[in-house]
């Protein structure tokens, strides 16, 4: 076994026994040198290299890659800690020979692509799950992973351009550079490759639910791969180590949102972020709606609309509704002083406004704002009962807008009517998306049912919190005047300028995601 | 008796996505009498799947579906396949067919098709050929 240097001298650490050592490694061609090593020094089976993530940004400006190198016995770790606090000064290792005509034509393939036109990627297709799946075959394995990387290679090779070069790196593992895509085409023909591949293998003995196949690309820059290559190291280990770094930077976890502490007050720790509302016909954003939210869960905002225990409470939701309120007063009045014409939109609940004395009380501190900035907001009542007669539609629509510009209602997706909305003064009425309890085939269903019976009732119709980019195109199709959700604008904690924004800009928006 | 004046044209295997059952049974027919084979699909993440495992020659996709959307189908499969025929049909919403259509034109759709539409202007679709005068195929 050739004996090679190690990695750098400032990247060594104090080793000590037993057979695990964690190592900072300053960028992805170092990872690479170190792989070489191990490769070179140790026999196959005996080591281990395992990234464990990124560590905060040196002073060089790059993130350093923390990895952890496991031995399986104290011989091993033994000649690592020697090689290591001998202190040698490293060569760069010369490449290692290629293995295989395979290999050849994948540097040379490789050295071409970087050395020509941008953009240029790299992805890289590996399977999980490979040692249940071994273990599970014992001696049969070798034949059935030689038919499955059969397989693989034919999946692969379709769908890459004659300039595109691909190579094994290990059991299933793939790494393949495109040269002529950019990162994000790279990503989605990955995926799309890699989903391919993952139908191909279910029903195969192999399949069954053992294994998953995972990708991930990222764009490269030619000339600074080709400097990390200067004759050393295996092209294909520093492109797989560039699409490694990429895929520790997305697994990175992301800041953790601190939680609403505990309180007796429900409505403790109460946030607002603002939800861009598309006008679809006018292809434009120019009304943003306040959200009140506490906290979150998997990364995101908990509506107060409930999501948030105590707010189910009729006391809990009035005082709910003047905080609202308050901010929709405070945003308008801050607009107004900026110069900036944007419509607020806000919730209130039914039984906030549905009795005179409490709806005065409101409208009265409404009213404290000049009236050129209380045409530029837009009550919208919830929670309203099903069926309430029309005429207290009409009684509350009408107050309300006399000091605003309009008045909106949300009701259920499922609400069979809207006989009892038609002529009361509305704006128009909404609903929410709730796909928890219904397919998407239902909801899309339930959507164009829905405008239909609005257009009934001579109402344009509006519709909140989309999630899906199927959906918002079943909603623009069946006729909603008026959407939000992620797939159309995140929120934000501010509102944001007017824009213009259509189907155009809608699909741009997604196809480059 | 299209099958009659058809024979002699390439028998081609054709893949339609389309989630409302009763236009994809309709479509299958129409290409079917020309003597053509047809794959279905219900939505556009089915529609990749059957990409997959077929050899297919054309398409004809639907913009609105649940799922996955026609546009993002379309795009994914010319990503996956820069020669084969796309035809994107539209006209189950309400508004905005025709920039539906548009789009899908920019991303990759060979032609489109307007609903309702003639057999004829399918064939032709997907088959390659000048559509008949007068008719919404663009």
């Amino acid at each position: 076994m050739r004996r090679r240097t190690g990695p750098s001298s400032r990247q060594q650490r104090d080793m000590t026994l037993p057979f695990e050592r964690k190592w900072l490694i300053g960028a992805a061609g170092e990872l690479a040198h170190a792989r070489t090593w191990l490769n070179e020094t140790l026999p196959e089976g005996t080591w281990q290299l395992e990234l464990l993530g990124l560590e905060e940004a040196s002073a060089s400006g790059g993130a350093r890659i923390a990895v952890r190198c496991t031995f399986a016995d104290e011989q091993g770790a033994a000649t690592f800690t020697a090689k290591y606090l001998r202190g040698e000064a490293p060569a760069v290792p010369p490449p290692p020979p290629p293995e295989t005509d395979a290999d050849i034509a994948f540097a040379d393939g490789a050295r071409r692509i970087l050395e020509g036109p941008e953009p240029i990627s790299a992805g890289k297709l590996h399977f999980l799950g490979l040692d249940k799946v071994r273990a599970h075959f014992g001696d049969q394995w070798p034949k059935l992973a030689a038919r499955a990387e059969a397989l693989v290679r034919r999946a692969i090779e379709r769908r890459l351009s004659p300039q595109d070069v691909y190579r094994k790196t290990a059991d299933l593992n793939f790494v393949v550079m495109f040269a002529n895509l950019s990162g994000r085409e790279a990503e989605l023909k990955c995926t799309l490759i890699g989903e391919e591949i993952g139908r191909m293998l279910l029903g195969d003995e192999m399949g069954a639910g053992m294994l998953a196949v995972k990708t991930v690309a990222t764009e490269v820059n030619g000339p600074q791969t080709l400097d990390k290559l200067g004759g050393s190291a295996d092209v294909a280990q520093i492109i797989e180590s560039e699409v490694e770094v990429e895929r520790l930077r997305r697994e990175a976890p992301p800041p953790q949102t601190p939680d609403a502490r505990t309180s007796i007050d429900p409505l403790d720790g109460v946030q607002f972020l603002y939800r861009p509302f598309w006008d679809v016909r006018r292809s434009a954003v120019a009304n943003f709606f306040i959200l009140p939210t506490k906290g979150s869960v998997g990364g995101r905002p908990r509506y107060c609309e409930g999501e948030i225990p105590g707010t189910e409470d009729l006391e809990v939701r009035r005082r709910l509704d003047l905080m609202v309120l308050e901010r929709a007063i405070a945003d308008l009045t801050a607009l107004h002083h900026q110069g900036r014409r944007l419509l607020i939109s806000f919730p209130v609940h039914f039984e906030s406004i549905s009795i005179a004395t409490r709806r005065s009380a409101l409208v009265a501190r409404w009213r404290e704002l000049p009236v050129e900035c209380r045409k530029l907001g837009v009550f919208e009542v919830v929670g309203s009962p099903e069926g309430v007669p029309q005429g207290r539609v009409a009684e509350i629509a009408n107050h309300l807008r006399m000091e605003s510009r309009g008045v909106l209602m949300r009701v259920p997706l499922t609400t069979p009517t809207f006989r009892n909305l038609s002529d009361a003064g509305l704006l128009a009425v909404g609903t929410e998306i709730d796909s928890r309890s219904m397919s998407e085939e239902r909801l899309m269903a339930a959507l164009r049912d829905f405008v239909g019976n609005a257009e009934r009732a001579r109402l344009p119709a509006y519709l909140h919190g989309l999630r899906s980019f199927s959906l918002t195109i079943g909603a623009i199709g069946a006729g909603f005047s008026y959407i939000d959700g992620d797939p159309v604008s995140t929120t934000s904690d501010q509102p944001d300028e007017a824009y213009r924004f259509g189907l155009d800009d809608l699909y741009a928006q997604r196809l480059r995601s | 008796m299209g099958q009659a004046a058809d024979i002699g044209k390439k028998r081609l295997r054709i893949l339609v996505i389309e989630d409302e059952t009763a236009l994809r049974q309709t479509i299958r027919r129409m290409l079917e009498s020309a003597g053509h084979e047809v794959v279905e699909a219900e939505n556009g993440r089915a529609g990749m799947e059957a990409f997959s495992k077929h050899a297919i020659d054309a398409v004809v996709t639907d913009v609105i579906m649940p799922h996955k959307e026609g546009v993002e189908t379309i795009r994914d499969i010319r990503l996956l396949s820069p020669h084969v025929r796309i035809v994107a049909i539209s006209g189950g919403g309400r508004t905005r067919n025709l920039d539906f259509l548009r789009i899908a034109g920019k991303v990759g759709a060979t032609a489109t098709l307007a609903k309702p539409f003639q057999r004829q202007e399918l064939l032709a679709c997907v088959e390659g050929r000048d559509p008949p005068p007068a008719s919404s195929a663009t």
